[in-house]
């Protein structure tokens, strides 16, 4: 039950318990950088041994999918299939197969194993303003942030509570530019 | 009714700089019903971390000198600035010139002030049984303490309170106790703090000084009085700035809130119109002396973008002090806990 010693994050060198969960920050004997610990629980329990799936013992009771000599303990909530200890994979209060898990995984349908997602929304405003800085890139960066803009509008955006904004924006940017360089080559061509 | 969002944004932002990389990420801080996201944001992409409370053994929270170092930074930069001014002051220098090193110096002084009241810097890493990872968004000492003081309950919730075996083998892990169920932590947040709005009334006060002595300095031509109106502007500007970093937190009407940023939206706006005269000004007259800005009075339109400027700053100022009457008039707040 002895915790896993803190180490002071500036030395390497390890914490001292009397520093832990103190109210306010306390010099590290090693460094002296002024530190505050906060420790929970979880420091103090070790992982236990996981757990290998009891073997099959009367003849005819309920084996998993996947290691036909070891006894079911439940069925995966998304396929139904049997499975033991070994196979059994928790997930927000779900018991799943490997399997399952590997396959939602690839249809990004399991948003909690997702680890990036591309933000169309900031790339289109991105290619929609910085080409205007240098006046003639935007005459191609336009068009194409207008495309990203249509083109992913509905297109999953982050994980987290995101607005629209940003689309807007890049839609009025690169209609204004569009705008702008129609009627300067329209004003170039009467001219002529 | 929308369903709730599953996450809510934390306190805190930060940079998470790579070595020898050009750009750094921005990151910040989400809370899930059973987890802490890290989100780091590129320029079209974001990646995510996530600590479930389950797993979470230690914060461990470093004080740093940043602050200090960047204050220092920012002193010399005011002092580089602020000193050619005064030499110019003096010796009746070029107008642009002195207004320039006005502007920066200025410039520097709110970033100064800014640095200052944002708290000391720290460094704050979270660990769990296989990794310690850097929290960047968590770069300021009180938010980090604010932010801790959130996830301690909802951590020992998911964990459990440490066992009577568990506290004789770890007396220090009693400081954990959690004041209350996470839920109640959740749906109650912190009382706001009793703010009387005298900060933002000297803002509002100020708006309206400044609105009047500028009138007054282009009806009579008076010089000293348009410097003092810079002055007020000048003054406005730093009240303002610190009255919407300490407005944060407190009993004051989302009205009050609102139009100290106008505030601050119309002195930006102010300052760059009138860095904009100045530059033509400086072009079409170069080696005039220019002291107190009356002298790019035939300048076309600046009398009247001048004198429209002040209408508005009077009207901000206006409107915000008959709402901050309806905030004068309500009983104080009772002190947060």
């Amino acid at each position: 039950m002895t915790p896993r010693l803190v180490a002071c994050t500036k030395c390497r060198a390890s914490l001292p318990p009397v520093l832990y969960n103190a109210p306010d920050l306390r010099a590290c004997p090693a460094c002296g950088a002024r530190t505050q610990v906060e420790v929970f629980p979880a420091a103090l329990r070790s992982a236990g041994s996981a757990s290998i799936g009891e073997a099959v013992i009367v003849e005819g009771e309920a084996s998993c999918f996947y290691h036909p000599a070891k006894k079911a303990v439940l069925p995966c909530e998304s396929c139904g299939r049997f499975l033991c200890a070994l196979c059994d994979v928790e997930l927000n209060d779900q018991h799943i197969c490997p399997a399952c898990l590997a396959a939602g995984k690839k249809k990004g349908k399991l948003q909690q194993f997702e680890n990036r997602r591309t933000l169309y929304d900031s790339l289109a405003l991105a290619v929609a303003f910085f080409p205007m800085l240098l006046v003639w890139p935007s005459l191609l960066g336009a068009p194409i942030a207008l495309y990203i803009a249509l083109r992913y509008w509905k297109a999953p955006s982050s994980i987290v509570p995101r607005g629209k904004w940003r689309f807007v924006v890049a839609i009025i940017l690169a209609l204004a530019q569009i705008g702008g360089w129609t009627a300067m080559f329209i004003a170039i061509f009467h001219r002529d | 009714m929308a369903a709730p969002a599953p996450y809510t944004k934390l306190p805190g932002r930060g940079l998470r700089r790579a070595i020898l990389a050009v750009t750094a990420t921005r990151c910040r801080l989400w809370l899930a019903a059973d987890h802490l996201l890290a989100v780091d944001y590129t320029i079209a992409s974001e990646e995510y971390r996530r600590f479930y409370f389950r797993d979470i053994e230690a914060f461990i929270v470093r004080r740093t000198a940043q602050r200090q170092v960047w204050n220092w930074i920012l002193l010399a930069l005011l002092l580089l600035t602020a000193g050619p001014f005064f030499v110019a002051w003096r010796s009746e220098g070029s107008g642009g010139f002195l207004i320039t090193t006005l502007i920066f110096a200025a410039f520097w002084s709110i970033c100064l002030l800014v640095n200052t009241l944002r708290g000391p810097t720290c460094q704050t890493h979270i660990r769990t049984a296989v990794q310690l990872e850097q929290l960047p968004s968590l770069s300021r000492l009180p938010v980090a303490r604010r932010v801790l003081r959130l996830l301690q309950p909802l951590i020992i919730e998911a964990q459990g309170a440490a066992t009577s075996e568990e506290l004789a083998a770890a007396p220090w892990m009693a400081a954990t106790t959690p004041v209350g169920p996470a839920s109640a932590v959740r749906s109650e947040p912190k009382p706001p703090r009793a703010d009387r709005g005298y900060l933002h009334g000297a803002l509002f006060g100020l708006l309206i000084a400044e609105a009047a002595l500028t009138a007054v300095a282009y009806f009579f031509g008076d010089e000293p009085i348009s410097i003092f109106s810079l002055l007020a502007m000048l003054g406005g500007c730093v009240i303002c700035v610190t009255a919407l970093i300490r407005q944060g937190e407190t009993d004051l009407s989302a009205a009050v809130r609102g139009l100290a940023k106008v505030a601050l939206g119309y002195y930006a706006l102010k300052s760059v119109i009138g860095f904009v005269y100045m530059m033509i000004f400086a072009v079409r007259n170069p080696g005039t002396p220019m002291v107190t800005g009356l002298e790019m009075v035939d300048e076309p339109g600046f009398s009247e973008v001048a004198l429209g400027s002040a209408g508005l700053g009077a009207a901000i100022g206006l409107i915000g002090l008959i709402v901050l009457l309806g905030h004068f008039r309500r009983p104080p707040a009772s002190p947060a806990a």
